[in-house]
């Protein structure tokens, strides 16, 4: 069987180059599912119990405590964007936990999603810390926090199955990726489940996108 | 055809652009020859000179050397070609000249790279559009779109891409010869999306996309 690729452990310090990848027909779309489905499985293994379906209202529970979209978003855009208080904001903004959101939070999120996936496309790293209009600060140097990539890997699924923006679900692959790269017997509880919610709300949005066009996978 | 040059970076692109002008009587009056990355540039100055374009060799592969701009900048021709070889910068930019490019998108909805793609998945159909270069990813003035359908080759790559961006060059140069100046349409820069390099999963739907929906004659 054809192995995936671009999923190899050192992910961050040597990232997968993605212009220009070989077309390998099914055989691909066979070793993508086999290696994301490996991934579930330690993952599950990891958390000690068996995954249930991703359910956007669980977000609500997790990031509890990290931020509220009502307070961010009203502040947005911030002269420093704090990574561990941005991502959960537009988590909880995109998973119906803020209600009363208008058009014009709908648009923030937009944006500050759009930043960090720019950001991120450019380097292949989330960081700690951005200035305004995302441009990485000085104090940020901290890149490797398992949790950045995988919320934000989240609120782009999510902004993908509101939105049907390709952008956003192409990000999320490759911050999967990431997630896939990673030795399961390291990561924390909570770096395990916001992994294992990231790989599962993948697999649903790919399991409707892919079938809607006629191509079958997983 | 005058007032107009070509800054020719080596390789496939700018062979295309040649090519499919030459095929169409409308060749520019004047070259500007970049070195190549890798390999050399003597396939592009053989074409050159079997199509008898006078050009202007720099020695440098960068479009935005010192070279270069000065290369440009001393053209009588107010219009060039751009076929690729990177992102001009603002002395290139702001050296008198207008850059034509053509960009794999319909233009301002998708900008930024490998939108062949992401147009198959959502739109099964893929366009490109001449526009000038200006400051900002793909945000200048358009001057014509063209849509292709799905391409009925999966060799997007190194075939289409080449063979659809040389197709609207030559609708876009034809209108200049006949009116005698670009039609320009200035972009609504608020609309449409940036793209960025496509993940191959993505890649494979569009080109399995493709597969499926191609005419058996094509195949």
């Amino acid at each position: 069987m054809l192995a995936y690729a671009f999923a190899k452990k050192g992910w961050l310090e040597q990232p997968p180059e993605y212009s220009f990848s070989k077309f390998e027909g099914k055989a691909f779309l066979d070793a993508f599912v086999h290696a994301r489905k490996g991934m579930i499985a330690a993952l599950e293994k990891n958390s000690g119990e068996k995954a249930k379906p991703f359910r956007p209202e669980s977000l609500e529970t997790f990031f509890s405590g990290n931020a509220s979209p009502e307070i961010f978003f009203t502040q947005f855009p911030q002269a420093a964007i704090r990574t561990e208080e941005a991502l959960p904001a537009c988590i909880l903004a995109l998973s119906g936990r803020h209600k009363n959101a208008g058009a014009a939070e709908e648009k923030k999120v937009y944006i500050c999603l759009s930043g960090f996936v720019k950001s991120f496309e450019v380097s292949k790293k989330v960081f700690a810390e951005y200035r305004a209009g995302f441009r990485v600060s000085e104090a940020a140097g901290k890149f490797d926090a398992v949790e950045h990539y995988a919320s934000l890997s989240l609120a782009c699924l999510l902004f993908f199955g509101k939105s049907g923006n390709l952008k956003f679900l192409n990000v999320a692959l490759k911050l999967n990726d990431f997630i896939c790269s990673l030795d399961v017997q390291k990561l924390s509880v909570r770096e395990t489940q916001l992994c294992l919610a990231s790989l599962l709300l993948e697999k649903e949005l790919a399991q409707k996108l892919f079938p809607e066009k006629g191509v079958p996978l997983w | 055809m005058k007032n107009l040059a070509i800054l020719v970076f080596p390789g496939p692109r700018a062979k295309a652009y040649l090519n499919a002008l030459a095929a169409n009587k409308l060749l520019p009056e004047f070259a500007v020859l970049l070195q190549a990355k890798a390999g050399s540039n003597a396939e592009e100055k053989a074409l050159l000179e079997k199509l008898k374009i006078p050009f202007f060799e720099v020695p440098s592969h960068d479009v935005n050397s010192p070279g270069t701009v000065e290369a440009v900048k001393l053209a009588s021709q107010d219009f060039f070609i751009f076929s690729g070889g990177g992102i001009l910068r603002k002395e290139m930019l702001s050296s008198g000249k207008k850059f034509l490019h053509v960009h794999p998108g319909r233009l301002p909805d998708f900008r930024g790279s490998t939108c062949f793609y992401y147009s198959i998945i959502a739109e099964s159909d893929v366009s490109a559009t001449a526009f000038f270069l200006a400051d900002g990813i793909d945000k200048g003035n358009i001057v014509c779109r063209k849509s292709f359908g799905l391409p009925q080759t999966t060799d997007i790559d190194n075939f289409f891409d080449n063979h659809a961006r040389a197709e609207t060059l030559v609708q876009a140069v034809k209108g200049f010869a006949e009116k005698g100046f670009f039609a320009e349409t200035p972009q609504d820069t608020q609309k449409g999306e940036t793209f960025f390099v496509i993940h191959p999963l993505l890649k494979h739907l569009a080109i399995m996309l493709v597969e499926k929906n191609r005419r058996p004659e094509s195949k």
